[in-house]
């Protein structure tokens, strides 16, 4: 879990003159996790890195002045080591010495030559290492004369800064923040990085026990110590930052008073699930949730903006948020969210009174991993409520009004100018018109049930939908010329209406995360298919809702309140429109066997269950 | 208070009805488009079980009659099973009211459910799966099971049932006249009975379309004889009228909150209809003439103003709950005369309101006034060729003008809009704020017009016809445009 290893100038020396070459000195049990590419030798003691352990085949010997030295005969091997950001950073981690394994083989790597190894021998005879008892004395060398750096030249923006950090390239701009790039500097070789990840925390048990209120009352307090602290919602029933079927990846900055629907804002990243829960998509779920996890890793904890290294003020810790399924498939999603986001922290509900709510214990490949830190699992009680009043779909539905009826002020927290405006009814508002032939270039996906496209607008009319854009550029729209025509153009006179590009689920996969992510969610509230044009309400502001290149419709069900004025409350109809025409809905209650549309109960008992608690 | 619509998936009733005539068509390619439609409803939610059972009972046929040599004995066996399964468990399922799970046959025989279809489930489930011969006659039964039990029963009222109110509520004024004449009788009226039964038999969720739409006939509430009507000068009730119908009114009244409002939006909407929506509107067939006659509306003013002064003046618990504001409202947005003449009434009775409504008043006087002078053809000045010519020159040159006006409008958007960030052009056109001037609120899924359009798209996108070999060009398409 990032660097445990604190570089001060009395176990860091780097050469002054070239600055291409540093030795560093580590107590067991420390590690340093980098970004970049570097040239690594042992010479002395061993280090791990990722499962092979290098050691010193150097002799090295404790001179009369108490110091370092190695033989200038014997040959001193480096190994290059590569930590892009394309994959999980790699660590080097100080190791006990292991006298068993034989010290015969060596491995071909690149031999230092009798400069270097003076040079060595001239930094350690300024140290004095041998007071500290370090057992690791690794030589760390400039590598980054192969090269490999410049592949993120070659494409325009898909890998920047997979090898070299942004931070550096900010450095001329960012010299006053000195104190940010000293502890960095105590290294001094081009190309290499060392991070650290902050703590990340999960919290889960039962629905109804109090994991949200818990998680709130976390971030504020982390909030004491940290300018920012991250927050992964995967309750998609009921979000903390965002309206339902989302789960996203929200940075914090000021402390949260009130509850949920009080403080919506636009999340950093976040994905389209279009459900109250992952059920129908378990897979797609942890494939957002796991790239949200990377995100944080990637962008926050070792981002640029977010504080890399250094002080350990700029850390930002993770929150991650659990959904209440705890039993069957729900807690087998959690396990792989705890195995995919490698907590420092989990903080797990249990009730003494509701034994059998309470989450199965953590396994054994949990609680003691071999290849890492164990997690520090500490146990909260829950809330005993008998009271429930608070639905989740009352939840759901305040934070869904709050959502749409949010304004552009609330975003940048505009003083004396409304953060929500309700006086004016979502069906009363001018929409957007989106020409589905120029705006969705990617097009329409179905995330459930099989509506053939013939049928395609009888769904989405008056519904709520996902807006996707690609994640990286925005606007190379253009350049990505994949307009590939899906559906042929119909010859047939009666068909002029050019149909959406159509990706029905399962046989097209949900928008990539890699790729795509969900810019908000939005409200088709009227379809007119002679201009090809859905006519689209959404609170997002237009710079954003241009990004959009996709809609997504899941069953994410829009509530009645939406559809009818609540300012002119008219018991005539809707906007003039008596009740009888008014589509999608009914004044008269349905009758007959079998109206109902299906409802799960499932707190019917059989006789005999008399003396069980539910 | 107000009754909070519920959502259904369709877009009218008129869609409703199409996609049941569908689902059980001859047509395989008509049943075909029936579960297509029903899976596009699936999509919103909120879709009645027994639509979801019809459908998936007429998909499981439809691979049984043409997947012929795709499909074995024992996939189409799992198929129906399943939907069998289904079915029934979603038709007993609501009806397990109590704490404790009462037994499925049980509840099937409450509802009338045979009871070897509860069998069939039985066999599906935990026994030996049932044959394909039983089950192709059991998805028969089931559709018609369906079709008896919950599709006939939406349709909103059935014309016999509107027969039997209308001679329920004569025998009512019969027995109230003769109740009337005879004085001296202390025997309970007779007619009390009748009030009773007819509020047994219906709930207040029809009463606009079962009760009232018989009151409003021409013979019930407003008498047959047009001498026995309400004269526009004085727009009172005969003393017959109100004894004949108050005793029953009242009863209403008492019975169902909304009924005053039913009665006076029943009302008003007979006094506003045009001559033309007479000729669409199917549902009142008999006595078109009669519905327009200005006697005939006359005595409906007279019945809501009468209403109205109980509301107002008698301190009566009668017709307190009636929405004045949605009236005013109502006759506002649509003057007429007879509107015209309500809104006088309201006005008179209640100070404040008239300060406020004055002014309207008197435009729609002016409004209505200026109407019969145009129509008036006489008035109309004589045009010549060179007035026309004259008109369309002005016209064409004010044309320009607001179209150059217009070019400099979007010009300046448009540099707005790339100040704000430098946009690719397809990404602007892609997304317009509707057109202003073209923009009205109206219902959610309607366009401005207030009319949902015709949301189909060709049949032949959803790939080869899997059902029929039948050219496809017998389906019509439902039309909601008109």
């Amino acid at each position: 879990m990032g660097s445990h290893f604190i570089p001060t100038t009395s176990n860091v020396v780097c050469y002054e003159k070239k600055k291409d070459l540093c030795l560093v000195a580590m107590k067991c049990g420390e590690s340093i996790m980098f970004q970049g590419n570097v040239l690594v030798a042992s010479i002395f003691g061993e280090a791990n890195i990722m499962g092979h352990r290098l050691h010193s085949v150097v002799a090295s010997e404790i001179t009369s002045e108490n110091r370092l030295s190695i033989d200038l005969s014997s040959s001193l091997t480096f190994y290059p080591v590569f930590s892009p950001k394309t994959h999980s950073l790699l660590e080097i981690e100080s190791v006990e010495r292991q006298e068993m394994i034989t010290r015969k083989i060596s491995h071909s790597g690149i031999i230092a030559c009798s400069t270097t190894t003076s040079m060595i021998n001239k930094l350690l005879s300024n140290v004095n290492f041998s007071e500290e008892r370090y057992d690791t004395i690794l030589v760390l060398r400039d590598f980054s004369w192969c090269g490999i750096q410049d592949i993120e030249h070659v494409t325009s923006s898909c890998f920047n800064n997979i090898f070299t950090d942004n931070l550096t390239n900010n450095k001329k701009i960012d010299c006053n923040n000195e104190i940010e790039q000293s502890k960095r500097d105590l290294f001094n070789i081009k190309g290499f990085y060392p991070v650290t990840i902050p703590p990340i925390a999960i919290i889960s048990g039962h629905k109804n026990v109090g994991k949200s209120t818990f998680s709130r009352y976390l971030v504020n307090k982390l909030l004491n110590v940290c300018p920012k602290v991250a927050y992964i919602e995967s309750d998609v029933g009921q979000s903390e930052f965002t309206p339902c079927g989302l789960v996203s990846l929200n940075i914090l900055n000021s402390p949260i008073f009130g509850p949920p629907f009080t403080h919506i804002q636009q999340p950093y990243r976040s994905y389209f699930i279009g459900h109250n829960s992952p059920r129908d998509d378990p897979d797609y779920y942890l494939d957002c949730l796991r790239e949200l996890v990377t995100v944080y890793r990637r962008d926050i904890a070792c981002g640029s903006e977010y504080g890399m290294y250094d002080d350990g003020q700029v850390h930002v810790p993770l929150i991650i948020n659990t959904h209440g399924w705890s039993k069957g498939m729900g807690y087998d999603l959690y396990l792989h969210i705890i195995g995919f986001a490698k907590p420092t922290h989990i903080f797990q509900f249990y009730s003494a009174t509701f034994t059998n709510q309470n989450l199965p214990s953590l396994p054994e490949y949990i609680v003691s991993p071999t290849d890492q830190e164990p997690p520090k699992v500490s146990f909260v009680e829950a809330i005993e409520s008998s009271e429930r009043s608070n639905r989740a779909s009352d939840h759901r539905l305040l934070t869904l009004l709050s959502y749409f009826y949010s304004t552009s002020a609330m975003a940048v927290k505009q003083v004396d100018t409304r953060w929500w405006c309700f006086n004016l009814p979502l069906i009363r508002r001018v929409p957007w018109c989106l020409d589905w032939r120029k705006g969705l270039t990617e097009g329409v996906f179905m995330l459930s049930g099989e509506v053939p496209l013939s049928q395609l607008l009888y769904a989405l009319n008056g519904s709520i939908v996902g807006l996707i854009g690609d994640i990286d550029n925005p606007y190379t729209s253009e350049q990505v010329d994949k307009g590939v025509i899906f559906v042929k153009e119909l010859k047939d006179s009666r068909s002029r209406i050019q149909p959406p590009n159509y990706f029905p689920c399962p046989d097209f996969p949900p928008p990539s995360p890699t790729k795509h992510n969900c810019l908000g969610l939005a409200i088709i509230r009227s379809i007119d298919p002679a201009s090809h044009s859905f006519h689209v309400l959404s609170p997002l502001p237009s710079s954003v809702l241009f990004k959009t290149n996709a809609i997504v419709k899941g069953t994410l069900e829009l509530p009645v309140w939406f559809m009818l004025d609540h300012i002119t409350n008219s018991s005539l109809g809707v906007c003039g429109i008596p009740w009888k025409s008014v589509p999608y809905l009914r004044v008269e209650a349905g009758e007959g066997i079998g109206y109902a549309a299906p409802k799960v109960r499932r707190n019917i008992r059989r006789r005999g269950q008399e003396n069980q608690n539910i | 208070m107000k009754k909070i619509p519920r959502i259904v998936p369709w877009t009218s009733p008129e869609e409703f009805q199409q996609v049941h005539s569908w689902l059980y068509a001859e047509s395989p390619n008509l049943r075909e488009l029936g579960v297509k439609r029903v899976k596009a409803w699936s999509s919103r939610g909120r879709v009645p079980h027994a639509i979801l059972s019809t459908a998936a009972f007429v998909e499981a046929s439809l691979r049984d009659d043409f997947g012929y040599g795709k499909i074995t004995t024992h996939e189409l066996r799992l198929l129906y099973s399943m939907v069998f399964v289904r079915f029934v468990n979603g038709i007993v399922d609501p009806a397990q009211q109590g704490v404790f799970a009462s037994s499925i046959s049980s509840i099937a025989t409450k509802l009338h459910m045979p009871l070897w279809f509860v069998e069939l489930r039985h066999a599906g489930t935990h026994e030996r799966l049932p044959s394909l011969q039983i089950l192709r006659n059991g998805c028969k039964h089931a559709l018609q099971w369906l079709n008896e039990n919950f599709w006939s029963s939406q349709m909103p009222w059935k014309s016999t049932q509107v027969d039997g109110m209308r001679s329920m509520v004569f025998q009512y004024k019969e027995l109230r006249k003769e109740n009337m004449n005879n004085y001296e009788t202390n025997e309970r009226d007779p007619s009390t009975k009748v009030v009773k039964n007819i509020m047994d038999l219906i709930s207040e969720e029809y009463i606009r379309e079962l009760l009232i739409s018989v009151l409003l006939e021409p013979g019930v509430l407003v008498p047959m004889a047009k001498k026995k009507r309400v004269l526009a000068r004085d727009l009172s009730l005969s003393q017959e009228s109100i004894q004949i119908w108050m005793p029953m009114l009242n009863a209403f009244g008492e019975k169902w909150s909304t009924f005053g409002d039913e009665l006076i939006f029943g009302m008003l909407e007979v006094l506003t209809r045009d001559k033309d929506d007479l000729k669409l509107d199917m549902s009142i067939p008999q006595s078109k003439s009669a519905h327009t006659s200005s006697s005939y509306r006359m005595t409906l003013v007279a019945w809501i103003k009468h209403i109205l002064n109980i509301y107002y003046i008698e301190n009566t618990s009668l017709f307190t709950s009636i929405e004045v504001n949605d009236i005013l409202e109502f006759c506002l947005s649509k003057p007429n005369a007879y509107t015209q003449l309500i809104l006088e009434i309201m006005a008179e009775r209640d100070e404040e309101l008239n300060k406020s409504i004055t002014p309207f008043l008197n435009y729609i006087k002016k409004l209505l006034h200026d109407n019969d002078i145009i129509q008036n053809v006489e008035d109309i000045p004589k045009i010549t060729e060179e007035d026309m010519n004259a008109e369309i020159f002005k016209l064409r040159h004010e044309l320009d003008k607001a179209n150059k006006l217009m070019k400099n409008v979007s010009s300046e958007e448009v540099i707005l809009e790339s100040n704000d960030d430098t946009m690719p052009s397809n990404k602007e056109i892609a997304w317009k704020m509707h057109d202003l001037n073209e923009w009205k609120p109206c219902a959610l899924g309607c366009l401005p017009n207030g009319q949902v359009p015709c949301l189909d798209l060709p049949l032949e996108l959803d790939g080869p016809i899997t059902v029929n070999l039948d050219p496809i060009d017998d389906i019509n398409l439902m039309d909601t445009d008109n």
